[in-house]
């Protein structure tokens, strides 16, 4: 076992039970700030586009900036257009 | 229009597509908190994975119960685009990155290994979340005090008076059994549970073992439920505590 103020972190049970509600709440605050811009343009689905778009509009969303502004997310090599992606006329 | 439809989220990825960041994953011990993750209270960095190796399933959270939450604030006629769902799923795990990395750096200034629950609801303070706090806050002292409650009834008495939530299944044998404990065994150290297996449990399934955020001594609660076991019905195991699994 690592000596203590190393890397080696250990979490508490009561941990999780916070994120897990905490998560909820901010899956809630992103969704309605991201279905107020879907709102704005009219239209009734809520696009990758509108998540972005309120994530910059919110100061405590920076965090997420780059993960929003990168087209691909996480999922896809950067080079190639996810087949998700929808194309809106 | 026609909308390219990725057929479902998890069916456009074969596997891993060698896209994902180590920084997806945030500091050492900042994994996204899931069933079988690293981040479990019995785990070491030597036995995590690499960023690169973790499945889908492991960098977030199922996607089921992030649209579930999603809709919770959305208009019934309102839809969802796939890569929608997909951008708020990884922003949920991005999201437990910053707080745990926050809340990770404020233990190491403390000389501390274990992230508590408030160095947790902290971090969201300090990062912005500050409207979290209460709620969550809140959140915690009921979870506590509904765990509390159900291991044990009287925390630092030694007299064995078991109270237990009327439990139809309860024998009067059993209480009888109880209330003619001996005080002096009570002293004796019982034998501990094992570490919670995993942090992720509902509550209402498994309350967790033992909890270093809990001050007073474990054991008192532990022991009454331990008792039972013992002494009385013999249908559970010695550490279960007087729950309703405690009678199969």
């Amino acid at each position: 076992m690592k000596r203590s103020g190393d890397d080696v972190k250990m979490i508490s049970g009561e941990a999780p039970i916070v994120f897990s509600k905490a998560c909820e709440l901010f899956i809630e605050e992103l969704t309605q700030r991201a279905w107020m811009v879907t709102l704005q343009g009219k239209r009734r689905t809520l696009h990758k586009e509108d998540v972005a778009a309120a994530v910059m509009a919110t100061d405590i969303f920076d965090f997420l900036i780059e993960m929003v502004s990168d087209s691909n997310g996480a999922r896809s090599a950067p080079a190639a257009k996810s087949d998700s992606m929808v194309v809106e006329r | 229009m026609a909308r390219p439809f990725s057929g479902g989220v998890n069916s456009s990825q074969a596997g891993h597509e060698g896209g994902v960041d180590a920084d997806q994953s945030g500091p050492a011990a900042g994994n996204p908190v899931l069933p079988g993750s690293a981040a479990s209270a019995s785990a070491t960095s030597s036995t995590q994975p690499q960023a690169s190796n973790l499945r889908e399933q492991d960098r977030f959270m199922p996607i089921a119960n992030v649209i579930r939450i999603m809709r919770k604030v959305l208009p019934l006629h309102a839809k969802i685009s796939d890569d929608a769902k997909e951008t708020i799923q990884e922003c949920v795990s991005e999201y437990i990155s910053f707080i745990t990395g926050e809340a990770n750096e404020r233990c190491q200034r403390e000389h501390r290994k274990t992230i508590t629950a408030e160095d947790v609801i902290w971090a969201m303070g300090k990062l912005g979340f500050d409207d979290y706090v209460a709620p969550l806050s809140r959140y915690l002292q009921r979870y506590r005090e509904l765990e509390g409650d159900q291991r044990v009834g009287l925390r630092g008495e030694h007299f064995p008076i078991i109270k237990q939530r009327s439990h139809p299944q309860i024998s009067d044998a059993v209480r009888a059994t109880a209330v003619h404990a001996q005080p002096l065994s009570m002293r004796s150290p019982p034998p501990r549970a094992p570490p919670p297996p995993n942090l992720v449990m509902p509550p209402s399934v498994h309350p967790p073992r033992v909890n270093h955020l809990f001050e007073e001594d474990p054991g008192a609660g532990y022991f009454l439920g331990m008792y039972l076991g013992e002494d009385g019905s013999g249908s559970s195991n010695s550490e279960a505590p007087p729950m309703p699994d405690f009678f199969p």
